[in-house]
């Protein structure tokens, strides 16, 4: 996995370079952490990684992560259905949230079918427990309370530890953490 | 008539795919479309006057039904040599996009229970078949009356669009595993 360590690293001092305040170190330490020793599997972090850096529109993220998930030897179609996760849950959450701001008698009387397809959902390329798993990531990026309660209620179901689920929480904070601090370089 | 919940029955025909010389005909079965959503249209016969003009709006909307990844399918009792003619025959069906099927000797016809009562040609029905083989919508026409193709795409549509996602757990559908 030391090739997997060395990408995550260039990526690090490529796009912070000379960064040495402690809040890039609480960062990029958090960051690193959860990529390189967490109860999830290395493919799992980096699946993830790729449908959170999608949803956060970070370019260099989306970068390190399909080249890390080629490393591992993912299939093409497993790449492009994490990177395309961060589509449909950035409809269902959209469309979630706007429900969960109502009053629950108005969304059940008023707002009841959704009309949305979501067959994607039915068959997913990953397998459900991987797709169950980035979808939760992303809801946790969108902030989505209905979505993250579903989707986490979803993942355990597929007995995924407790443990791997806070893991997931802590990626999709830490990458929301650092693309916000490249802003913090260029803006 | 079969109808909704049913399965769609077993059938083995020739067709005609294509103008092509040498590649005109295939057989055409159930497994030819396993495992996809798929639209069934019937007309009563080749060469007659309302037909060609459904048959071309069904291939306009061909992209509609290629995007909703429904497989398309055309029957009559004709031949499917009397189909190749046709098409050959007719400005609007040289480039159809999906097989015209033959059946024949009325088989699928009679099970499915659309022949009319006039003259034993099939009924302008038509059927979307979901990808477990089972029918989810059928419509049948009286001979005189054309159908609308939009209608066609607009249902399939709805029978496609569901809910899936976890947060209809609770009540108590059935869940993604």
């Amino acid at each position: 996995m030391s090739n997997i360590n060395e990408k995550v690293d260039a990526f690090l001092e490529t796009n912070y370079p000379n960064a040495t305040t402690t809040i890039y170190r609480d960062l990029s330490l958090n960051f690193k952490k959860v990529l390189e020793d967490s109860p999830l599997e290395p493919q799992e972090r980096f699946m993830n990684l790729l449908s959170i850096a999608v949803a956060l529109e970070n370019k260099e993220m989306v970068h390190l992560a399909k080249s890390v998930l080629n490393e591992l030897s993912t299939a093409p179609e497993v790449i492009q259905e994490a990177a395309e996760i961060a589509g449909i849950m950035g409809m269902n959450n959209v469309y979630y949230k706007f429900k969960s701001f109502l009053p629950p008698e108005v969304a059940a009387a008023d707002y009841t079918r959704a009309g949305l397809r979501m067959n994607s959902l039915g068959k997913p390329v990953s397998g459900k427990k991987d797709f169950e798993m980035m979808s939760l990531s992303v809801s946790i990026i969108n902030g989505c309370p209905v979505c993250v309660a579903s989707h986490e209620k979803a993942v355990r179901h597929h007995e995924v530890s407790a443990d791997k689920v806070h893991d997931l929480a802590r990626l999709a904070a830490t990458a929301k953490g650092l693309t916000s601090l490249k802003k913090a370089m260029t803006l | 008539m079969l109808g909704i919940g049913e399965k769609f029955p077993e059938f083995k025909l020739q067709a005609c795919v294509s103008r092509e010389k040498g590649k005109e005909f295939a057989e055409v079965s159930n497994a030819n479309f396993k495992g996809s959503w798929a639209v069934m249209f019937f007309w009563p016969l080749d060469f007659t006057f309302v037909c060609p003009t459904e048959i071309a709006e069904f291939n306009k909307a061909h992209k509609d039904f290629n995007a909703r990844e429904a497989k398309l399918f055309g029957l009559s009792a004709d031949s499917h040599f009397t189909h190749l003619a046709w098409r050959e025959n007719h400005a609007d069906l040289k480039d159809l996009q999906f097989p015209m099927v033959a059946d024949y000797n009325k088989s699928l016809t009679h099970t499915l229970g659309i022949a009319s009562k006039d003259n034993g040609a099939p009924l302008r029905a038509t059927y979307i078949v979901d990808p477990d083989g089972i029918i989810r919508w059928v419509s049948v026409n009286d001979l005189s009356v054309g159908r609308n193709v939009k209608e066609v795409v607009r249902t399939l549509d709805a029978l496609q669009t569901d809910e899936l996602c976890p947060c209809n757990w609770e009540k108590g559908q059935k869940t993604l595993g």
